[in-house]
């Protein structure tokens, strides 16, 4: 095994851990819906929901960064370059996330001053880290870039999926540093801040599990690289030429023109289509495959990535999509809804994916299809599906009583806590959650447990680099 | 067959995105002009000494904030400067505390607490006339009642922070956000 | 738009494209194990889709560019499934020439897509 696939099991380990911060604090963010005096001034809601949507981010990106420091040095046949440096950076990471979340638990909020931004909390929803952390991610995201781009060339040759992940490097960078700054204007303050949330979830990061799916598809079902890489410049073309104007989408109400109303509305709601041609592609290789794989665990989870990428972004997106519709759902617990559904199907299934084709391919050879993985599956899926059907039916009772009958005033808002199917949802969202706890405890229980070193080994890659 | 190479897709792909990014840019260009602060849509921050509401226009067909003549708040009138630095100073008060971890401001945030974008002229603090109303929401800011069935945590705000946050508040709601939220305060006026 | 339209309106679109992605779902299924049940269905699914387009056009308020898009993407449901279809048996023939007549007959030459997207 190369020194960068051992980083990279070390990368994926450490975002299961942040999996799990992020499902232990979305269950305490859970409770103060169901209990709104619970630990008032002592935890507030709003630091269990910074540590609960940074949680989010962190194991997602570290699951990213690990499946590629885990694909690359096989891709192009070489350890990767600078990887010492790499490695202390690892730990330099973990170190910095472990202080931050400390510092959120712990210190939670500062006074109104340029020292709170730089130490405590910038207060800028999912870059709430404090900016010394935020240079440090970017650092660590530069290595990064240095490690594939320098291994590319040291090995003087690249491939098409190596390619796209290189050139998706730089805007994955670039729009980071839209992290730090601290402007009067909110309206300025959200449009930029959207083009760090959005074209980051919706354009690079897709792009980026695009690459990665595409590799663990060559190795997991011995795909054909030259099919595999057209799929990708298809995916990256409709990803990219619907995604960029669909950050229109965030601009209906934020202080910006009238034609955002047009555009974002167009393009979110042409997202579905290509979320369709997804379906069938599954479907159609699924029934390639007799729903067999060597590999069953990561097979299924790819498969349920599609579905649930088109129900959660596709069926949940175009619901409330259109600005007639999103003037009054827009900020309820309906957008809640979309966001959990959306980001499971797009990026939570497919980081397990790769988690299982790692475990498989570094320490058990056999003994994946168990039965722990498929109580996990149905577990998280469930949990999913009911959190985000509580959460859309509580957001409809929004969108109706507070929003288009309420006329969306405070009074409006504190009478809708009061009313039942809002409160009964939000005690069938904590239901959920806990079924979604439970699913993740099944699931570090079966990685581990199939993940037994019996002894180290790592399969030569099935696919020619660059065929 | 076009279609089984990769490089036509690459091609398709390298076009789509160049042509996206250029759209956006212009786009872009467009937006922040008028979002500027004194542009077509975001008032200056001198609007803390007018008078703001938000009503329905028939023209329009949506609700739009209305600046009015002068209104002031804390009994003070602020130069463009101060009024900049007010508010400038009100959104590190609202960063420090982490407000949109629990309220949010245009629809944007947690979804746990009330929507701040036109607190300056909600029913529940509009009944009062500028100069009490201002007064009342900074002292609310500084030790938060409870408030039906949600409470808001005391952040030790202080009155200097509480006042700027309050400027923001006025500023904000008279930002024009193309008929967001609807139907505001309708029910209370019938 | 009232309260009660704008909850019908948005179910409305949220089962149109749930009708779209049971037809696409069957469509594929009928395809692949050819049993008539699942054409059916996928022509069931295709007509809830049509009814439920017309429905939108014609009882809800939403302006008229919208409701030009959800008549349009009807057109664009309908052919999406078959022609990805087409497209993925014949780059897999392109890709395989020897295995050409059957997709189902080559599980080790698979061509797993990467389905997905936000």
């Amino acid at each position: 095994m190369y020194r960068a696939q051992r980083l990279g099991l070390k990368y994926l380990t450490a975002s299961t851990v942040m999996f799990g911060a992020m499902v232990i604090f979305g269950l305490i963010s859970s409770i103060y819906f169901v209990r709104p005096g619970f630990l008032l001034n002592t935890f507030n809601f709003s630091t269990a929901k910074i540590v609960h949507i940074n949680g989010l981010i962190i194991w997602l990106l570290m699951g990213f960064i690990g499946s590629i420091y885990w694909f690359l040095p096989q891709e192009l046949q070489c350890e990767v370059e600078g990887i010492g440096l790499a490695e202390i950076l690892f730990w330099v990471f973990c170190a910095a996330v472990a202080v931050v979340v400390a510092i959120f638990i712990f210190v939670q909020y500062g006074t109104a001053s340029e020292f709170s931004m730089w130490f405590i909390n910038q207060g800028r929803k999912y870059v709430e880290a404090p900016r010394w952390a935020a240079i440090g991610i970017v650092v660590v995201a530069a290595v990064f870039a240095y490690n594939v781009i320098g291994t590319a060339i040291k090995a003087r040759r690249t491939t098409g999926i190596l390619t796209v992940l290189i050139a998706d490097l730089i805007p994955l960078l670039a729009l980071y540093l839209d992290a730090f700054p601290e402007m009067s204007n909110m309206s300025a303050d959200l449009f930029w801040w959207w083009w760090l949330v959005h074209l980051w979830v919706e354009a690079t990061w897709e792009v980026l599990i695009g690459c990665i799916m595409a590799w663990t598809l060559i190795h997991l079902v011995d795909a054909s690289r030259r099919v595999v890489e057209s799929w990708l410049y298809v995916e990256v073309a409709l990803v990219l030429g619907t995604g960029i104007l669909g950050l229109g989408h965030h601009y209906f109400w934020i202080g910006t023109p009238h034609y955002w109303l047009a555009i974002g509305g167009f393009f979110s709601a042409l997202e579905p289509l290509p979320l369709l041609g997804m379906v069938v592609h599954a479907v159609y290789d699924a029934g390639e495959r007799h729903l067999q794989a060597a590999n069953r665990p990561a097979f299924y989870w790819t498969l349920a990535e599609a579905f649930g990428n088109f129900i959660g972004a596709g069926v949940w997106g175009f619901m409330m999509t259109l600005p007639q519709i999103n003037l009054y759902s827009h900020g309820t617990q309906w957008t809640a809804s979309h966001g959990h559904f959306a980001f499971w199907g797009a990026y939570g299934c497919g980081v397990i994916a790769v988690l299982y084709l790692v475990v498989e391919r570094s320490r058990a050879s056999t003994g994946l299809d168990g039965r722990a993985w498929r109580w996990s599956f149905a577990l998280l899926n469930i949990g999913m599906v009911g959190m985000a059907g509580a959460l859309l039916v509580a957001g409809m009772d929004q969108a109706f009583f507070e929003r288009a009958i309420g006329g969306s005033t405070w009074s409006a808002f504190l009478s809708m806590q009061g009313r039942p199917w809002y409160n009964q949802s939000m005690w069938a969202r904590l239901l959920f959650g806990l079924i979604f706890a439970a699913g993740y405890a099944v699931l570090v229980y079966d990685l581990l447990s199939i993940a037994k070193p019996v002894e180290a080994r790592v399969r030569e890659p099935l696919a020619a680099a660059g065929a | 067959m076009y279609s089984h190479d990769p490089s036509f897709w690459r091609a398709g792909a390298i076009a789509t995105t160049v042509f996206m990014s250029i759209v956006l840019a212009a786009l872009t260009i467009d937006t922040l002009r008028q979002i500027s602060p004194g542009g077509p849509r975001v008032p200056s921050y001198s609007v803390i000494n007018r008078a703001v509401t938000y009503e329905y226009d028939q023209q329009r067909g949506e609700y739009v904030p209305k600046i009015g003549g002068e209104e002031l708040i804390f009994d003070h009138k602020y130069t463009p400067q101060e009024a900049a630095a007010l508010i400038a100073r009100g959104k590190l008060v609202i960063q420090s505390r982490a407000c949109i971890d629990c309220h949010t401001f245009f629809g944007n945030g947690a979804y746990y607490a009330p929507d701040l974008t036109r607190a300056w002229v909600d029913p529940m603090w509009a009944r009062y006339p500028a100069r009490k109303r201002s007064d009342r929401l900074a002292k609310f800011l500084m030790d938060p009642l409870r408030l039906g069935a949600r409470a808001m945590p005391n952040l030790h705000i202080g009155r200097e922070e509480a006042e700027a946050v309050v400027a923001y508040l006025k500023w904000i709601s008279s930002v024009d956000t193309n008929g967001f939220p609807d139907r505001f305060g309708a029910p209370a006026a019938q | 738009m009232t309260p009660r339209t704008m909850l019908a309106t948005a179910l409305m679109l949220g089962v149109f494209v749930t009708a779209a992605g049971a037809y696409g779902l069957c469509y594929c299924l009928a395809r692949r194990s050819d049993r008539l049940v699942l054409k059916i269905a996928a022509w069931a699914s295709y007509a809830a889709l049509l009814t439920l387009a017309v429905a939108i056009i014609v009882l809800t308020p939403l302006h008229a560019g919208w409701k030009i898009f959800v008549a349009a993407s009807c057109g664009a449901y309908v052919v999406i499934p078959p022609v990805t279809w087409r497209y993925l048996t014949r780059i897999h023939r392109g890709e395989n020439p020897s295995h050409a007549a059957g997709p189902a007959k080559h599980p080790n030459r698979s061509v797993p897509g990467l389905y997905r997207r936000a």
